[in-house]
């Protein structure tokens, strides 16, 4: 009935809203309540090239063309909130990059009234307990991936230091919901201690969630756990819930910082896919589901003084899958957020092998130093080293760059980048054909201000390997025409390519190819438009420390974005 | 004090009382007069696919006759390894990985064509395909179908009798097809597994061609309970090539199976399979 009536209220907004869109300018009355919003989109035409292996799915074969859309509106009155998205996918290869996905709707919706000490929220909910370890609700769009909660959530301020939270849904997925019933709740509040000239302040939090399998999973569950044929790998009886814990914390003093979060999953049945399962025949293959609890640390040490700055990051991670329905795979279900633990790098050849989280073994280091060197020098260096609890290393990278800000109109940066993938685990390869790929990449990036509306940036990557597809070189150049036009030209070469490469098909395997971008962005206030003529080659894609292959890409590629 | 018994609260709150669980019997044995069709979407360069095809076998050998299993390398990681001495895609699989979809990556299993995950027409866990085998067996049984074969050794032709007995009607509007494909079996060719390239690889139940259109060849008839009909199909077995073993028709099998084909609906009935030789 809730939802009929949210429904009917979203639409209403929608209706509204097309006025006000037409409108040069939205107004704000001191008691009319404001309105606003946001819209992006993307549409995308398909150039099918086989010599990048741009083929082959529905895009590229016969329907050319994809679009992506979404539209966000709020609207706060008072001690109301109402909120809607409405979502747009016309043969879109977001959802799966190999398929085709076609639906349109309502994507979100959410009421939020503030009564006092007492505030609640119905519809779709974004939140996380923690840093997101045991629950994270939210939304990446490069990876149409949206795990909002449908249900309500109350949220009690018991004094001005301590909130307690408590909330219950179903898991979203695309236009549906997962059949699983979700419940969770937090307590969190802030302490000071110490002087009042020298405080040491403590924000601790304690969360809980819980998950109700349905019928439909516990009997796919059943019929799955019932083919396991070897003693020792079966498992007698399942639970319809399990049950996470975390605790956190938060110390500041003075120029420290040290978040510390320890988290516990209790018994529950979920798909290793490095425990392997013996068949009828005696042959082990891996796969298979195992019941084990889960425990994830997490910690976080930060210093700052004037010239320098130092964080530590370390995690460690056993067991620690945690599904809405545990039958699913890849992105698809997953209620909880465990950190990334390497940099996220921004420039193209830096940022080509970016490894995913591991939620049954993996511990990991990253320590990252900001100095300033001299008044006109800065610098960075980046240290992050990721193993299985076994000790098999799975990740490794030093990072390092140095940023020369000449004068007000030339600023250079450079430095250099040495990784360790490996590739097998993270992508799925066989291990004895596929060593860890090892990197040394340098680059350089330029800024030159002609004018105060007039700028060239120009950015230079070498990547060397002799692994996956070899080596590249990436050059871009970017001219700035401020407060309206961007113009790119960028080109992605394979300089040296891997000609033994078994991963790669045999049409494509040892191939120089040129990958060229080229386009211009348009602004005008609030509203930017991009057009792009873009070649992509075969690579992972992180987005918020969610990872997925992607195929490559030939085509143009047209955004619009717009707040209002 | 007090944050500690708001703490408190909140773990009690979730851990009210234990639960009752729910055993895992041993599996049973299924009697069921359907035979499921099982296509598996597989691939030469696909490291995991060797386990879809281990738990395939088991499977087999748990509902022996009440399974049809069809190995389809279409496209995704079905290319040759640099060992492989033999390409297994040709463009009609390709039509037929694609009309499978979605699924979300290889190994992956459409059982009787029917959607039972929201965004996977073919499932890509193998350790689910067991509970949709079973599912379908114990499934709503309308057709019988059952095939006979003879092989013309000096023509390589097989032709093909398939015997439909419906034990409920069908009307036209259910647009009922019958699709016949051609597998091989026993092939050694190279094959990916998770840690190298197996040179040596027993490839069984390899889809190889069509003897109807990839997507089925309409039956144009009503079908009415327990009035037997009988379609005819030929198929000419291609020579190999020189120096290949393939197109062996000792190895070599037909599969046929009667499905819907209506508001994208492309449900299996019933999967029937023959060996060319006996």
């Amino acid at each position: 009935m809730l939802g009929k009536i949210l429904s009917k209220l979203c639409t209403a907004i929608l209706f509204f809203s097309c006025f006000f869109v037409s409108a040069p300018s939205f107004t704000f009355a001191q008691d009319g309540g404001s309105f606003f919003g946001a819209f992006n989109s993307n549409a995308n035409f398909f150039i099918r090239d086989e010599n990048i292996g741009a083929v082959d799915i529905p895009q590229y074969d016969n329907q050319k063309f994809g679009a992506d859309a979404w539209l966000n509106l709020n609207y706060n009155y008072k001690k109301v909130k109402v909120g809607m998205r409405y979502d747009l996918f016309n043969n879109s290869n977001l959802f799966d990059p190999n398929g085709s996905y076609t639906d349109q709707g309502i994507g979100m919706y959410f009421a939020e009234l503030d009564l006092g000490k007492l505030d609640l929220r119905v519809g779709h909910i974004y939140d996380q307990i923690g840093s997101g370890i045991i629950f994270r609700a939210y939304e990446l769009r490069p990876l149409l991936f949206d795990n909002a909660l449908f249900g309500a959530r109350l949220r009690y301020r018991i004094n001005d230091n301590w909130t307690i939270k408590g909330f219950t849904g179903k898991q979203k997925f695309l236009f549906d919901t997962f059949d699983a019933v979700i419940k969770g709740g937090s307590v969190d509040g802030y302490v000071q201690l110490g002087s009042e000239e020298n405080p040491i302040n403590l924000i601790p939090g304690f969360g809980v969630v819980s998950r109700t399998n349905s019928d439909e999973t516990i009997q796919k569950l059943v019929s799955a756990l019932q083919s396991y044929i070897e003693p020792s790998e079966r498992i007698e009886a399942i639970a319809f819930n399990n049950y996470l814990f975390s605790a956190y914390n938060t110390l500041t003093y003075g120029n420290f910082s040290w978040y510390a979060e320890a988290a516990y999953k209790s018994p529950d049945v979920f798909l290793d896919p490095f425990a392997t399962v013996t068949t009828f025949t005696g042959a082990k293959v891996p796969g298979r589901y195992v019941r084990e609890s889960g425990t994830v640390l997490y910690t976080t040490f930060s210093y700052a003084v004037k010239k320098i700055g130092i964080t530590i990051e370390a995690k460690r991670t056993e067991h620690f899958n945690f599904r809405t329905d545990q039958t699913l795979l890849l992105t698809r279900g997953i209620v909880n957020f465990l950190p990334p633990m390497m940099r996220q790098n921004t420039y193209r050849l830096t940022s080509r092998y970016s490894p995913a989280t591991q939620d049954v073994s993996e511990q990991a280091i990253q320590v990252d130093l900001r100095y300033n060197l001299a008044k006109k020098l800065s610098g960075l260096t980046n240290f992050s080293y990721i193993e299985t609890l076994e000790g098999e290393t799975l990740y490794r990278e030093i990072y390092s760059q140095l940023q020369y800000k000449y004068n007000r109109k030339l600023k250079m940066t450079a430095g250099v980048q040495l990784q360790r993938y490996n590739q097998a685990i993270y992508e799925g390869k066989p291990a004895n054909v596929t060593p860890d790929v090892q990197t040394i990449t340098p680059f350089m990036d330029v800024l030159y201000k002609f004018t105060r509306k007039k700028s060239l940036r120009v950015e230079a990557q070498y990547m060397s390997t002799e692994q996956d597809y070899g080596s590249w070189v990436f050059a871009l150049a970017e001219l700035g025409l401020a407060p309206h036009w961007q113009f790119e030209v960028s080109g992605m070469y394979n300089v040296i390519p891997n000609t033994d490469n078994p991963n790669i098909a045999a049409e494509v395997r040892g191939k120089q190819i040129f990958y060229p971008t080229f386009g211009g962005v348009y602004s005008e206030g609030a509203n930017r438009y991009s057009l792009r003529y873009v070649k992509q080659v075969e690579g992972v894609v992180c987005s918020g420390g969610v990872c997925r292959l992607e195929p490559a890409f030939s085509g143009v590629k047209f955004e619009v974005t717009s707040t209002f | 004090m007090k944050p500690f018994l708001y703490i408190m609260t909140l773990v009690f709150f979730f851990i009210s009382c234990k639960e009752v669980l729910v055993p895992v019997p041993e599996q049973g044995e299924t009697i069921s007069p359907r035979v499921v069709l099982l296509e598996e979407l597989t691939g030469v360069s696909c490291p995991n696919c060797p386990t879809g095809t281990e738990k395939i076998k088991e499977l087999k050998n748990t509902y022996g006759d009440n399974l049809v299993v069809v190995a389809i390398h279409g496209d995704f990681l079905s290319w040759p390894t640099p060992e492989s001495k033999y390409d297994f895609r040709f463009p009609e699989a390709k039509q037929l990985e694609n009309y499978l979809k979605p699924w979300l990556g290889k190994p992956a299993a459409s059982v009787n064509r029917i959607q039972h995950v929201e965004d996977e027409l073919s499932v890509s866990n193998p350790q689910l395909w067991n509970g949709y085998v079973k599912d379908e067996l114990e499934s709503e049984h309308r057709v019988n179908l059952d095939l006979d074969l003879e092989y013309n050794e000096d023509t390589r032709e097989v032709s093909i009798k398939a015997i439909v007995l419906p034990v409920s009607d069908f009307g036209l509007e259910e647009e009922v097809r019958m699709t016949v494909m051609v597998l091989e079996s026993e092939i050694e060719d190279a094959q990916e597994d998770p840690t190298s390239i197996i040179e040596e690889y027993t490839h069984d139940h390899v889809l190889r061609d069509f003897a109807t259109d990839w997507n089925g060849k309409p039956l144009n008839v009503e079908l009415f309970d327990n009035v037997e009909k009988t379609f005819t199909y030929s198929y000419t077995i291609p020579m190999p090539e020189e120096g290949e073993t393939l197109w062996n028709p000792a190895h070599m099998e037909i599969v046929a199976f009667l499905h819907s084909n209506i508001n994208g609906e492309k449900t299996v009935f019933q999967a029937a399979e023959a060996k060319i030789i006996e």
